[in-house]
C-alpha cells in the first residue's frame, strides 16, 4: 500500500500535465470558419477542398480539410438597452420574437443584456423560452459597455467548435473596463465570429476627426470572418432580412483546417482565395499562433485595422 | 466611620440611579464638546492676484478663515503640492457634435499633464450618461476612455451627470474634484426606467456636505440666448459655493488647451487649510477664507455643514 501511493501520485501529475510537455510538435492545425458568398450574395454551400486556397502571412498554406459546418448554432447574443438605442419593449419584443423564430434543434442562444452594466440573463434552446427571457431581460436603460459584453459573451462559449457572438447595438461604446484592442485581440485569438445589426443612424455621429460606430463595427466584423448589418431604416422588415442572413451564413459556412508552423506567440495574417469565379470567402484576417505562455515577453500584439 | 461607610452604598447609589435618569438629557452637551475637539473643517483655498494669477508662495500667517463671521485659528496648513482626484465630465449632447474632437484634443492636454500620484476618471453625458470604471492615473487608460468612448448626440442632462460624477469619487478621501465641460444648460430628456431626481438644488447640498470642488469650462455665448437664463445661475452657485472654478472658453474652443491646463495648475497651486469649529450644530456654516496681503484674493468655499463626522 505504501508503494502504491507514490504511483498514483505521480500519475496523476503526468496526467495534469499539458499536453504540450509530453509532445511538442513543430506546429499546429488551425480551424477556420469561413463564408462563401455569390457575386449577387447569396451563400455558397457546394465548395470543395479544391476550391479554397489559405494564405498564411502571404505563403500558400497546407489545407488539411474543408468540411460543412455544423448546422447548430450556438450563440451569445448582446442586446443593447442603452440610453441611446430609444427602442420601446414591444419593438424590442417584437424583434427577439423575429430571432427567436430561427432557433431550431440543436441551437443555443445565450442573452446578454447590455444597459450601464452587462448581465447574462440566461440560455434558451427553443423560441418559447427566447421570447420569455428576452421579455424578462427588458428593464432601465443605462450607458453601453460594447467591450466588456463581449468579452463576457467571449468568455460564454464553450472551449470547442464555432464560437460566435451576435450583438445588436448602435456601437457607440462607452463605461468599459475592457478596451475594444483588447477584447479584439482575444476574439481574433480565439476564432470567435463577431455578428453586428446595428439601427439606422442617429444624431451626431458624423462628428468632424471621429470614427462612426458604424465604421467601428464593421471593422470588428471584418476582422473576425463576421458580419455588420447596419440597418437603413427602422421597419420590422430590415431587421428580419438581417437576422436572416445572419443565420443563413451560420447554417452555410465552412470549416477549413490548415496547418501552420509558425513561430509561437505571433499574431499572423490570413487572406483565402477560391478558384470559383466572382466567389468571395470570408474568414477571421489573423490568427496567433501557438502560445505556450500567454505572457510571453516575445507575443506580438497585432493592431485591428480601425480599432482605436 | 464604619456607620458612615454602611450608610454610603445608600447614598452612592441614589446618586447614580439620578446621574442615570439624567443622562437622557445629557447627551447634547456631552456631544458637542467632544465633536468640537475631533473635527478638523478643510477648505482648499486658490489665491491669485489682481492679473489673476496664482500666488503659491503664502505661509498660514497669511490667512484669515472666518466661520459665520468669527475667526477661527488655523490648526491644519499645507502649502505644497496635492495629489488631484477628479472625475471629469463632458457634454457630449448633439450641440457638441462639431467640436467634440477639439474637445477630445483639449482634455488631453488635461490628462497630460497630471503627476503620477493623481487620479482621474472621464465620464459623459447626452444621449447616455456613462462613466469610465478605471479612476486611475494610468495616462494611457485614461486616452484609450477619451478616444473611444465620447460620442456626440442627445440632450443635456447635466445635473445628474454631475452626481454621477460625484457618485464616481465615493469613498476617495482627501480633495475632490468634479470638472464639467458643457455648452448647454440641463436638459433632460428622461431616460427610461430613470427617475429625474436630481435637481441644481440637491446637488449644491451635496457638493457642500461631502465637499465637493466643481469646475466648469463653458464655450462663451451671448447670455441672453434663451433658456442659458436657468442653467448658468445655479450652475455658478455650484461652482462658488465648491470654492471650484468658471472658465469661459472660446465658441469653437481654439483654447479649451490652455483653459484645462489652467485648471490643472489650479488644483496643483492650491493651499490646504484647516480649522476645528467651535460648536457643531448641524446648521450650515458660512466660510470665509481672506489673504492678509494686500492685492490678493483667496478663492475657497463658501459654507460647511457643522455636522459631527
Amino acid at each position: 500500500m505504501t508503494h502504491v501511493l507514490p504511483v498514483v501520485v505521480v500519475g496523476w501529475v503526468l496526467l495534469s500535465l499539458p499536453q504540450g510537455v509530453h509532445s511538442e510538435r513543430p506546429g499546429r492545425d488551425v480551424v477556420l470558419h469561413v463564408t462563401a458568398t455569390s457575386p449577387e450574395g447569396r451563400i455558397v454551400t457546394n465548395l470543395t477542398a479544391a476550391d479554397i486556397e489559405v494564405i498564411d502571412e502571404g505563403t500558400p498554406a497546407h489545407v488539411i480539410s474543408v468540411e460543412p459546418a455544423a448546422a447548430a448554432v450556438r450563440a451569445a447574443v448582446i442586446v443593447d438597452q442603452s440610453s441611446s438605442m430609444r427602442v420601446s419593449k414591444s419593438r424590442f419584443v417584437q424583434e427577439m420574437r423575429i430571432l427567436g423564430s430561427h432557433i431550431r434543434a440543436g441551437d443555443s442562444l445565450h442573452l446578454l443584456k447590455m444597459a450601464g452594466t452587462v448581465q447574462s440573463i440566461g440560455s434558451a434552446t427553443d423560441a418559447d423560452a427566447w421570447v420569455q427571457l428576452v421579455t424578462s431581460s427588458f428593464g432601465p436603460n443605462g450607458s453601453t459597455p460594447l467591450w466588456d459584453a463581449l468579452a463576457e459573451g467571449l468568455l460564454s462559449q464553450a472551449a470547442e467548435g464555432r464560437r460566435v457572438i451576435i450583438a445588436f447595438t448602435d456601437g457607440r461604446a462607452n463605461g468599459n473596463f475592457h478596451s475594444a484592442t483588447t477584447v479584439m485581440e482575444r476574439a481574433l485569438a480565439g476564432g470567435y465570429l463577431l455578428y453586428f445589426v446595428s439601427p439606422p443612424d442617429n444624431d451626431g455621429v458624423d462628428a468632424p476627426g471621429m470614427l462612426r460606430p458604424g465604421t467601428i463595427l464593421d471593422q470588428a466584423a471584418t476582422a473576425t470572418g463576421g458580419l455588420h448589418v447596419a440597418l437603413t431604416d427602422t421597419r420590422t422588415e430590415a431587421f428580419r432580412g438581417a437576422v436572416s442572413r445572419i443565420f443563413q451564413e451560420l447554417r452555410g459556412q465552412y470549416v477549413v483546417t490548415f496547418r501552420s508552423e509558425a513561430a509561437a506567440g505571433e499574431f499572423r495574417s490570413l487572406d483565402l482565395r477560391t478558384s470559383r469565379p466572382g466567389v468571395v470567402l470570408r474568414a477571421r484576417t489573423a490568427y496567433e499562433s501557438r502560445i505556450p505562455n500567454p505572457e510571453s515577453p516575445n507575443r506580438r500584439i497585432r493592431p485591428i485595422p480601425g480599432i482605436p | 466611620m464604619r456607620g458612615g461607610f454602611n450608610r454610603t452604598p445608600v447614598w452612592s447609589v441614589g446618586l447614580l440611579l439620578a446621574l442615570w435618569l439624567l443622562v437622557p438629557s445629557a447627551p447634547h452637551a456631552a456631544d458637542q464638546v467632544l465633536r468640537t475637539a475631533v473635527r478638523t473643517v478643510y477648505v482648499h483655498a486658490t489665491v491669485t492676484n489682481v492679473g489673476g494669477r496664482l500666488e503659491p508662495n503664502l505661509t498660514q500667517a497669511d490667512f484669515e478663515v472666518l466661520d459665520n463671521g468669527e475667526r477661527q485659528a488655523i490648526t491644519v496648513f499645507e502649502a505644497g503640492r496635492v495629489p488631484i482626484t477628479v472625475a471629469m465630465m463632458f457634454d457630449t449632447s448633439g450641440s457638441m457634435r462639431e467640436i467634440i474632437s477639439v474637445l477630445r484634443e483639449g482634455a488631453r492636454h488635461f490628462v497630460d499633464s497630471l503627476r503620477p500620484d493623481d487620479r482621474a476618471v472621464i465620464g459623459s453625458f447626452g444621449d447616455e450618461i456613462a462613466i469610465s470604471p478605471h479612476l486611475t492615473g494610468d495616462r494611457a487608460v485614461l486616452h484609450r476612455v477619451l478616444d473611444q468612448e465620447l460620442w456626440p448626440g442627445g440632450p443635456t442632462p447635466l445635473w445628474k451627470a454631475i452626481d454621477v460624477a460625484m457618485n464616481a469619487l465615493d469613498g476617495e478621501t482627501g480633495r475632490r474634484v468634479v470638472l464639467v465641460f458643457t455648452d448647454g444648460g440641463n436638459n433632460t430628456r428622461l431616460f427610461r426606467g430613470e427617475a429625474d431626481d436630481v435637481t441644481s438644488a440637491s446637488l449644491l447640498r451635496r457638493t457642500r456636505d461631502e465637499e465637493f470642488m466643481v469646475y466648469v469650462i463653458r464655450p462663451r455665448r451671448d447670455p441672453g440666448r434663451r433658456g442659458l437664463r436657468d442653467f448658468y445661475d445655479p450652475l455658478l452657485d455650484l461652482v462658488r459655493e465648491s470654492g471650484g472654478g468658471f472658465l469661459d472658453v472660446d465658441e469653437d474652443l481654439r483654447d479649451i488647451g490652455s483653459a484645462f491646463s489652467r485648471v490643472a495648475e489650479e488644483l496643483q497651486h492650491q493651499y490646504l487649510i484647516g480649522f476645528s469649529p467651535k460648536v457643531l450644530d448641524g446648521k450650515v456654516h458660512r466660510l470665509q477664507v481672506r489673504v492678509l496681503r494686500g492685492g490678493l484674493r483667496a478663492r475657497a468655499r463658501t459654507s460647511y455643514t457643522a455636522s459631527p463626522e
